[in-house]
């Protein structure tokens, strides 16, 4: 019935892997000579799914098949493990980069907001930038000018409005970005909540704004994420995206349960040290990290209720490093809320204590009776000391639980209810 | 259910039209935008300001003709006073060297806006062209206040041509559509080979030294080895450079049919620069 914002047919979107080199340029040549006899790449060369474990081809597909359609006025969400192609599809949406194959029709401006403050020059004041900005993100000078009393009162800059933005703090240049992206007044709005900066207030505008335009406006947005509970909040549809492809699109409700389910607790890897993504200056690293029961087998899963034990290995990087060492692991629901942190210094309250010249730790946290209901949990881990942050990884595991006999009757209370356990009796006094 | 229309549609381009020069019109205002940031911030925090639009040119003049006024006699070869002589030369070369520099710099310099939004690139490049415009504007205003006195109160006889300042747009447009087109080449074989960026610098003042801008084509041909002629003939920019020198003095020695080559190179390299930024502007993302 309604129209169409978008429609997106058959897209494909090729990456080239490895170094540009002189290499390349051999290449170059030679894929060149091979099109002028009329050859396709994919007779030179072998093409690799996005999988980025498996394959040794240079190229690979980021983008394979992709089809779909939004309506007017629609919220989607495009939810995906990283890596599955999530931000790539934004990129070719929104015209940064192109697609190897296939169309997207658009019926409307496309207009995202991870370009907050894009191009903004330091030297030019905030009036100067406004423009500037706005022209960058496509509107003309006359739309700016009918917008710009609105745009400054929001931004809150008043009377820095005729200083170089070079004097701004970062918090007002962001907001002075933002203002100017929010009134904007795409037709269709993109917000990569993954890639999006700035602090929590600042997120929350966003997806206020988000919420205001595509309500009030009727205007469509492509909301990316990886927060589960703001996607349920404001999408009514969701396409899940897994190694490039489109998994599946469809209500809300019935996508985000198969976007859980592909994330196994088997699919963790118990070897940490090929993580990329961590922080801290790597003196003590987390090598190994392993979900034991009681009696030391490994385990896939575990039960509400069970005895288990996280063994870890740390690999001591530094051979001068000795002295106190705090760990800890930190709990966290679908939406990367932390639901409870265990810590060595809490629990014993004092750190451990490392004698110099030793290259490995070996160490077992147990928790005697898992007070979790059935789900999936991720873990960050945590290594410090009082002055310096070792080793810091965000989502370094998951944890499967399924429903046990946590309390004698062996009954659980819904998990949409209440994810925490809690020991607890109940008597009836008179 | 009415019928569904599209505004946009994205495929992955295989030639380059006419319609991205279309679109260019659309981003009009981001044009004027960026001339003006660029003309404003290249000064800001300065003490001289655009005073150093005359500044440069000026000093290069002083130089020039001190080393080298007298080695060539240039007053007397040419029939202009040899201030007048380096002065065109130094003007007319400024805006073509930093066309070519600041345009090939176009994919490398703005990677971080480009990854983040898109707009015909090629903005970015005419932008840069029109921002020189302005400089050549304030030095071409700095030409004629030194001619002017040379013409009124120094007693040397110039034969001037009013009609001949015509030719200085033409020559304008020429000087323009080269560097745009050698810039666009270069800023294209950059996103993928940094190598053509360390070589620009380097290149345009080896270039130079292959134009008449120190030594008038007259004398090159008569002192210069007879080898390294041909090669001050065919830079393109020497019948730029001579042509502006020509449009002032009509007895200077210059055949205007010589633009005729220095156009067509100009033209056909800029028609080359426009089709492979074209090919280059939707992918470069993956590569620079």
């Amino acid at each position: 019935m309604s129209d169409l914002a978008l429609k997106v047919e058959g897209l494909y979107k090729q990456y080239r892997l490895g170094v540009i080199g002189a290499d390349t340029l051999k290449e170059d040549i030679k894929l060149t000579l091979a099109k002028l006899r009329g050859k396709k790449l994919s007779d030179v060369y072998k093409i690799d799914g996005n999988d980025r474990m498996v394959g040794d081809s240079e190229y690979v597909w980021a983008l394979q098949d992709i089809n779909f359609e939004v309506k007017k006025g629609e919220i989607l969400g495009i939810i995906g493990k990283n890596g599955a192609g999530k931000s790539t599809l934004l990129k070719v949406l929104s015209k940064v980069t192109g697609p190897t194959k296939g169309s997207i029709n658009v019926n409307g401006r496309i207009a995202s907001l991870l370009e907050v403050g894009t191009g903004m020059h330091p030297e030019l004041t905030g009036r100067e930038n406004i423009f500037l900005n706005g022209a960058i993100l496509g509107m003309t000078k006359k739309e700016i000018k009918t917008k710009l009393d609105e745009i400054v009162e929001f931004s809150g800059i008043g009377k820095y409005l005729d200083t170089p933005v070079k004097r701004y703090s970062s918090g007002m240049k962001v907001r002075l970005g933002f203002a100017v992206a929010a009134h904007l007044d795409p037709e269709i709005l993109i917000v990569d909540e993954v890639l999006a900066v700035g602090d929590a207030e600042f997120q929350k505008r966003c997806i206020g704004k988000m919420n205001d335009v595509s309500k009030n406006e009727g205007r469509t947005v492509l909301f990316v994420s990886h927060n589960m509970a703001s996607i349920m909040e404001l999408c009514e549809r969701a396409l899940l995206m897994q190694d490039g492809q489109v998994h599946s699109t469809g209500k809300v409700a019935d996508i985000i349960p198969l976007y859980l389910s592909a994330f196994k607790a088997e699919d963790i890897t118990s070897d940490l040290s090929k993580i990329k993504t961590r922080t801290g200056n790597g003196k003590v690293q987390f090598n190994e990290i392993n979900t034991l029961d009681l009696l030391d087998n490994k385990i896939d899963f575990c039960l509400s209720g069970q005895g288990i034990k996280f063994r870890i290995t740390l690999k001591i990087n530094d051979p001068d490093f000795y002295g106190k060492l705090h760990l800890s692991l930190n709990f966290v629901d679908d939406n990367d809320v932390s639901i409870f942190h265990i810590s060595n210094s809490v629990t014993n309250g004092i750190e451990f204590e490392i004698e110099k010249s030793k290259d490995e730790l070996l160490i077992d946290v147990e928790i005697k009776k898992l007070p979790l209901n059935s789900g999936i949990y991720k873990f960050h881990l945590f290594c410090s000391n009082t002055q310096e942050v070792f080793d810091e990884i965000n989502f370094a595991g998951a944890l499967k639980v399924e429903g046990g006999n946590f309390f004698p009757s062996g009954k659980l209370p819904n998990p949409k209810v209440t994810k925490v356990l809690v020991e607890n009796s109940w008597t009836k006094l008179s | 259910m009415s019928k569904q229309v599209w505004t946009e549609t994205i495929t992955p381009r295989k030639s380059v039209s006419v319609l991205s020069l279309k679109e260019l019109l659309n981003y009009r205002d981001l044009i004027s935008l960026f001339v003006k940031r660029d003309f404003v911030t290249l000064y800001k925090q300065t003490i001289l300001g655009p005073f150093w639009y005359v500044i440069t040119p000026i000093i290069q003049t002083v130089i020039y003709t001190m080393m080298f006024g007298n080695i060539f006699s240039i007053s007397d070869r040419t029939g202009v006073p040899a201030i007048l002589f380096y002065l065109s030369g130094s003007v007319t070369w400024a805006y073509f060297s930093q066309s070519v520099i600041k345009t090939s710099n176009t994919f490398s310099g703005n990677a971080d806006i480009f990854g983040k939004v898109y707009f015909p690139r090629l903005v970015v490049p005419i932008s840069v062209l029109i921002s020189n415009l302005i400089g050549f504007g304030i030095q071409l205003l700095l030409f004629i206040v030194f001619f002017s006195y040379y013409f009124f109160f120094s007693g040397v006889i110039i034969s001037f041509n009013f009609l001949n300042l015509l030719w200085i747009p033409l020559l304008l447009l020429n000087m323009a559509f080269l560097g745009l087109g050698i810039g666009l080449i270069v800023s294209s074989l950059t996103t993928k080979y940094k190598d053509f960026k360390q070589f620009i610098g380097f290149g345009i003042q080896l270039l130079m030294f292959m134009s008449p801008v120190i030594v008038p084509m007259t004398i090159v041909t008569e002192k210069f080895p007879p080898w390294s002629v041909p090669i001050l003939e065919y830079n393109p920019m020497t019948p730029v450079i001579e042509g502006f020198r020509a449009a002032f003095f009509e007895n200077y020695a210059f055949d205007f049919s010589d633009l005729i080559y220095s156009g067509s190179v100009s033209l056909v390299l800029f028609v080359f620069g426009f089709y492979i930024f074209g090919k280059t502007e939707q992918n470069f993302m993956d590569t620079v």
